[in-house]
């Protein structure tokens, strides 16, 4: 194992893939290894639907973001047609990137390197000089890549590179329920991705962020001490008489295809009650509960419980956490970015979604209690991983005494480790190349 | 906007514009040197009871109502931040970066040395922690009022020359 990385991973067979992920362990070299990390970026990132955004991060003709699938940039645009596309952003000429400024609304991009022009559709729209190729380029030919595959569910887009794999809802399975905890927190199912977001990098490995119900206590603890100075302050209204100790209802889920939860749903119906009176401080905060009861009949209960927080990890690249949807960039082996976008709920007052805002400023961002102090962990790990004497990640805690739930899904109490073995045991079985 | 410029010629109007324009700076100084030496509860006693802290975040002129930003801190989210890091678990800041401030380009503002008013400065913060080295530049607003016979600040807003690129860590005193 000491060999360098191009020599042991290039052939990445079955056997070796599944010598560095075991039962309960996993080798630190898929988290350091750079020749891993290209392997992932065709196997998982090349081939899997990837989450791109929500469709009202681009609500007019011609609004478009800048997004990354694994190594490739893309735009995230909405067309003069009010299509949603998402276009390779490489000029179909030399490769030039055809799109620069991250967010903004146009009618056309223009490579400037040669004067190529492209409707926000990505139709061909203009070749100077086009009298040089002898026949015309305007046929379709020339228009900008779109992905392979694009899927939507529920205003989510996604994105495949590859044009072969199961469906998005075959491979989002289990997910998509834990999406609608989200998009049913409206009681008209509207979404407003629409408050800019935070971008935060750490120097560390994209797989660190996972889904972690063991550490809240230990690693944020300065934040717990602020609850418990005032329970509602920051997040601190959904994390009420500590839904992370194994004692509570939370539990951990792996939901298949890499997807994993701490499920804090039935831990938080028990303050169903304290909920309310917390919404109904705020202007609009009985218009918002008497309209979820309207919409949601019995389950709203629940799913105002739950506060439009799922708390889950759709594999690779998506997380719904608090407040924000969060994509996770894989930049190197050793580098990551987040982008944690707040998500405003139609049906709640400007108050009510302000407040919102300051809870995921609270803890998320880079001045935030919180995520600024896991990305200093992760930096640790990336450090500490290097000493390879003895080089396992050990994922083995609950691993007796998880169980298989009704809905096909594996449980274990909020502090065990089934969560990250979910993804380990999706992340061998794609770099498998199955 | 114009800096105050005395109204009347006169020793005395210049000496009292001099005199404040001191006072400004010393403040700033001293809230500066404070935030550098991560003194932090030293800190928080430069602010007035009703108070905004304000740092923007992807452009200047968001709107923090509908908006996100980095920090948009009350008097309570400025406290939790505060008393966060005062305990030894604020590992972000663990090891606590090493931190060097310039304040320049102070211009008072619609400022009265009886009430206090506006006053806006640049700020340039190089920062250094493990082997790692950034540059903050800021444009930076004050709002300054006179409380029992001391300034303090009521608002403070920090923009960000980069609001928008990526960013790590950033939980040090801005």
């Amino acid at each position: 194992m000491n060999q360098p990385a191009i020599e042991w991973i290039r052939p990445a067979s079955e056997e070796m893939i599944s010598e560095l992920v075991q039962p309960g362990r996993v080798h630190s070299r898929i988290y350091t290894d750079p020749g891993i990390f290209e392997l992932e970026m065709d196997r998982i990132f090349g081939r899997t639907w990837l989450l791109i955004g929500h469709e009202s991060e681009i609500p007019n003709p011609g609004d478009y973001k800048l997004r990354r699938m694994g190594k490739a940039p893309v735009i995230f645009v909405r067309g003069r047609d009010n299509t949603v596309r998402v276009l390779l952003n490489r000029c179909r000429h030399r490769g030039a990137q055809i799109c620069e400024e991250e967010t903004g609304n146009t009618r056309q991009f223009t490579c400037w390197f040669h004067g190529w022009s492209f409707e926000n559709t990505g139709k061909l729209l203009g070749v100077t000089q086009p009298e040089g190729y002898g026949h015309a380029l305007n046929d379709g030919s020339m228009d900008l890549t779109p992905t392979p595959r694009m899927d939507n569910y529920r205003g989510f887009i996604f994105a495949s590179l590859s044009a072969d794999g199961g469906s998005l809802k075959e491979e989002l399975s289990l997910a998509t329920s834990r999406i609608d905890i989200l998009v049913d927190a409206s009681p008209t199912g509207q979404l407003m991705l629409d408050a800019g977001a935070h971008k935060t990098s750490y120097r560390g490995n994209w797989k660190m962020v996972g889904m972690d119900g063991y550490h809240p206590n230990y690693l944020h603890s300065s934040v717990v001490a602020a609850w418990k100075r005032n329970e509602d302050s920051g997040v601190g209204s959904t994390h009420r008489d500590d839904p992370y100790s194994d004692g509570s209802l939370s539990r951990t889920r792996d939901l298949g295809y890499g997807h994993c939860q701490l499920d804090l749903l039935n831990h938080r119906l028990k303050h169903y009650e304290r909920q309310c009176e917390f919404y109904r401080k705020f202007p609009g905060g009985d218009d918002y509960i008497a309209a979820m009861h309207r919409a949601h009949g019995d389950r709203a209960t629940l799913l105002i419980a739950a506060g439009g927080d799922p708390h889950v990890g759709v594999f690779p690249n998506m997380q719904i956490i608090n407040n924000h949807l969060r994509i996770i960039n894989p930049i190197s082996v050793d580098y990551t970015e987040l982008l944690m976008i707040p998500v405003k709920i139609g049906g709640m007052s400007n108050e009510l979604n302000a407040e919102r805002l300051r809870q995921h400023e609270s803890f998320y961002g880079p001045c935030g209690a919180g995520s600024p102090d896991d990305a200093e962990m992760f930096e640790r790990v990336q450090v500490g991983m290097h000493a390879e004497v003895n080089p396992w990640i050990d994922l083995s805690r609950g691993i007796e005494r998880e169980k298989v739930d009704t809905d096909g899904s594996i449980v274990g109490q909020i502090t065990d480790e089934v969560t990250q073995r979910g993804q380990a045991k999706r992340w061998a079985q794609l770099m498998k190349g199955k | 906007m114009m800096a105050a410029v005395p109204q009347q010629s006169g020793e005395a109007t210049l000496l009292r514009a001099w005199a404040d324009r001191m006072e400004v700076e010393q403040f700033l100084f001293r809230e500066a040197e404070l935030a550098d030496a991560h003194q932090y509860t030293d800190w928080q006693a430069l602010w007035a009871k009703e108070l905004v802290y304000w740092v923007p975040a992807n452009a200047d002129d968001v709107d923090p109502a509908r908006q996100i930003s980095f920090i948009y801190d009350n008097r309570a989210r400025l406290e939790d931040r505060i008393f966060r890091l005062n305990t030894p678990f604020a590992h972000s800041q663990r090891p606590r970066p090493r931190l060097v401030r310039t304040v320049a380009n102070i211009q008072l503002v619609d400022y009265d040395s009886s009430r206090g008013g506006t006053v806006t400065s640049r700020v340039c913060i190089g920062e250094t922690r493990r082997d790692e080295n950034n540059i903050w530049m800021a444009r930076v607003k004050h709002v300054l009022v006179r409380e029992g016979g001391k300034l303090l600040m009521k608002e403070k807003h920090v923009f960000l020359a980069k609001n928008r690129a990526s960013i790590g860590n950033l939980t040090f005193l801005l």
